[in-house]
């Protein structure tokens, strides 16, 4: 039980990377679930229809129950999965080892934070089994379709537990976050200068400060839209709302205000996500081409730019919204120029592995990965945040392809660097090199596969979020470009396997990992090192600060 | 899962510092979640169906925060006895504003329109999301203070200032914002 409650910063770190797998895997499944229905719309899926026998009528998948799967699947991923794992799992583990502290500041809210993180994910978990079904919103939970009880079946209890569990989402993040901050200013080593930390951390201070001054904009919402579901309130929901014939009493409030609050944190949240991975790429760059990373500094100040520009730019979410075209323009502007912090790290990655013997190991090998899906994402974000262009593509199979590039993708890329290049760090053994770049191959493909075709099928106008796109004659001709993607995102599935196979069984059988197995110069290695292990790693001449 | 032995900065200064950032950090959170709420607020008053009322306890709790504010600086700028006299006026100011608080939110829910006037709604709002803070204000203060008792760490007390003014400030802000004419 002292195991299982530990105020341990690494065993809560681990602990945060356990149930964040645990609940990629659930999205994952959601994700495929969702696939297989936009490709093959009219099938009999009895055989699912066992397992989820609420989603499903004679085997056809319920219109309502594939809002509820893209609600779940982009709420479990974007929360429980990629933020739990690169700032839960890697920053706690790693902040106290790479500032020099023995632990977090506050061990205990540390403790506290994960606990109520797991208990979110329960709650989030728990909608699935209550009778009306999860919240079927989306992850963005509009109203008035959130605020409204009786609209559909997911509206009911499923929004509220949606609701709940995100409030204790957001008190977990605060607790972290006030610990990641407090420990990187307040705990370091002396003598250890901001500037001597590896990018990492830098990263992490920033998603703390991102967190802590973007989710109070969602707490306001997410209270202000409980009170509208119980206390009689009218927050959001406009008047002369007709439901199934009847008028619903009261209301003058205002659904976009909803928007405005939920994008004020949702835009930061794309860099909560973002940053942590960028900082592991740079710190990846730094390790396998043997020099610190091009323009350190540089890299620094891209970074705090990005974070103060990302509350800047949350209305290019609201360009079809109705709003005022000069404010459009104004939105259009800043959310151009993040292009120019985004640049600088580019440039910087570029002259970093230029003309330099790169070690192609399976974690350089996903921070390359990164690097080309925040290109191609941040390309495709170019056009989206131009108003004329968005008005066109708004809701659609394009902009599900870039935020899965630019943002999902990223950061999933950077779980998975990061899980291969610190497993050693955590579990003392090295995973399969053989297996993860077999891993990172297949999903390199299967993933660009999946969400490449996306943009074309985008720009031929499939909208998101409509359970079945052939009710649509002109979407008729997508459905062969639909069931290839469908196919890929199969593959993309079954490539995980892979990892989970490496990791696992290296747990107990991968090959003894030495003391500094990568020849890193970043504390939590060369810490161990000094320590005078029988296997010191061949440290850091090699590696140029 | 190695064990890794590092030599640590100074505890105690280290963790002062630590408690000095976590607290700021933490108003400052608190501060944009009150900032969101208010523009919430701003853009609702613009509605044609906005009809403020005007009440006196707003400036009974007022008188509350502010005594609470004034008995905090008693406190923290003596010895003796009136160092206590400040406690005691920092601890009745608070209760009172606690009760006060409760009894005004617990009349607008049970009052004949419930929260379904947009005015109404905003109080219980706001005043409900104060009430909260100020429960979790204090018990940090008392906390902070009890350590400062015994160790009489002027750290821990500028903390306990700190908080408290910060959530009279608060107080003055919202109620400001919802009774002050446009």
């Amino acid at each position: 039980m002292s195991r299982i409650f530990s105020l341990d910063h690494r065993v809560i770190g681990l602990q945060y990377l356990f149930t964040a797998m645990a609940m990629a895997i659930v999205g994952g499944l959601l994700a495929l679930l969702i696939r297989i229905q936009i490709a093959w719309p009219d099938h009999d899926y009895s055989w699912i229809a066992v397992v989820l026998p609420a989603g499903f009528d004679s085997g056809i998948m319920k219109p309502e129950f594939y809002a509820a799967l893209f609600t779940m699947h982009g709420t479990i991923m974007i929360f429980f999965v990629l933020s739990a794992a690169l700032i839960g799992g890697f920053g706690n583990y790693l902040i106290p080892l790479q500032v020099g502290a023995r632990d977090m500041a506050f061990p205990r809210l540390n403790a506290l934070s994960y606990w109520i993180y797991a208990l979110s994910s329960v709650v989030i978990l728990a909608s699935f089994y209550v009778p009306s079904g999860p919240a079927a919103s989306g992850w963005t939970a509009y109203p008035p379709l959130s605020a409204l009880k009786a609209a559909i079946p997911g509206s009911n209890l499923g929004q509220d537990l949606w609701l709940v569990a995100m409030a204790l989402f957001i008190v977990s993040f605060t607790l972290g976050g006030l610990n990641f901050l407090a420990t990187i200013l307040a705990m370091r080593r002396p003598g250890l200068s901001m500037l001597d930390l590896p990018l990492f951390s830098w990263s992490m201070l920033f998603v703390a400060i991102l967190g802590l001054l973007a989710f109070p904009s969602l707490t306001a919402a997410a209270i202000m839209l409980l009170f509208d579901r119980h206390a009689g309130t009218s927050f959001f929901l406009p008047a002369g709302v007709v439901l199934s014939g009847d008028l619903i009493p009261g209301g003058g409030g205002s659904p976009i205000l909803w928007q405005h609050l939920f994008w004020f944190l949702g835009h930061p949240e794309v860099y909560i996500l973002m940053l942590p991975s960028l900082g592991i790429t740079s710190d990846m760059f730094t390790v396998f081409t043997g020099r610190r990373v091009f323009g350190y500094k540089s890299m620094v100040v891209a970074m705090a730019l990005i974070s103060g520009m990302s509350f800047l730019v949350w209305g290019h979410h609201m360009f079809v919204s109705g709003m005022s075209p000069f404010l459009g323009s104004a939105f259009a502007v800043t959310t151009t120029l993040i292009a120019v912090p985004s640049g600088i790290k580019v440039f910087n990655w570029i002259a970093s592995l230029w003309n330099r013997p790169l070690r192609l190991t399976t974690p350089m090998l996903w921070a390359l990965g990164i690097f080309s899906l925040f290109v191609t994402g941040g390309l495709s974000g170019i056009w989206l945040g131009q108003t004329q262009v968005d008005i066109q593509l708004h809701d659609t199979a394009f902009v599900v392809a870039h935020f899965h590039i630019i943002m999902a993708g990223a950061a999933l890329f950077g779980v998975f660097a990061g899980v291969h290049y610190w497993f050693p760090l955590f579990f003392g053994r090295m995973m399969s090199e053989r297996l993860g770049i077999a891993h990172f191959l297949a999903t390199f493909v299967f993933y660009y596969a999946t969400f490449f075709p996306m943009h074309m099928a985008g720009l031929e106008g499939q909208i998101r979020r409509v359970y079945d796109p052939y009710q649509y004659e002109y979407l008729k001709p997508l459905a062969a470009m639909n069931g290839f993607i469908t196919w890929a995102a199969i593959a993309l599935a079954v490539s995980q396997l892979l990892f989970f196979w490496n990791f696992f069984t290296s747990l107990r059988g991968g090959s003894p990992a030495g003391v500094n197995p990568w020849s890193a110069a970043s504390l939590e290695w060369t810490e161990s090192e000094s320590e005078g292990s029988p296997e010191p790693g061949p440290l850091s001449a090699a590696v140029e600060r | 899962m190695r064990t890794v032995a590092l030599a640590s900065p100074s505890r105690s200064q280290a963790e002062v510092s630590a408690l000095r950032v976590a607290v700021v950090a933490a108003l400052s959170a608190t501060m944009m979640l009150f900032a969101s709420l208010a523009s919430a607020l701003l853009v609702r008053r613009a509605f044609e169906d906005w009809r403020p009322a005007a009440a006196a306890w707003p400036w009974i709790l007022l008188g509350f925060g502010l005594a609470a504010s004034a008995g905090m600086e008693i406190a923290g700028r003596s010895l003796g006895s009136l160092r206590v006299a400040g406690f005691a006026i920092l601890g009745l100011s608070s209760g009172l504003y606690l009760a006060g608080a409760l009894f005004v939110l617990g009349s607008l829910v049970s009052g004949p329109y419930g929260l379904s006037r947009p005015h109404d709604a905003f109080i219980a709002l706001l005043l409900g999301v104060h009430v909260l803070h100020a429960i979790l204000g204090t018990a940090f203060a008392a906390r902070v203070l009890r350590a400062a008792s015994g160790g009489s760490s002027e750290t821990d007390f500028a903390l306990a200032r700190l908080v408290t003014h910060f959530l009279t400030a608060l107080l003055v802000f919202i109620l400001a914002l919802l009774f002050l004419p446009r």
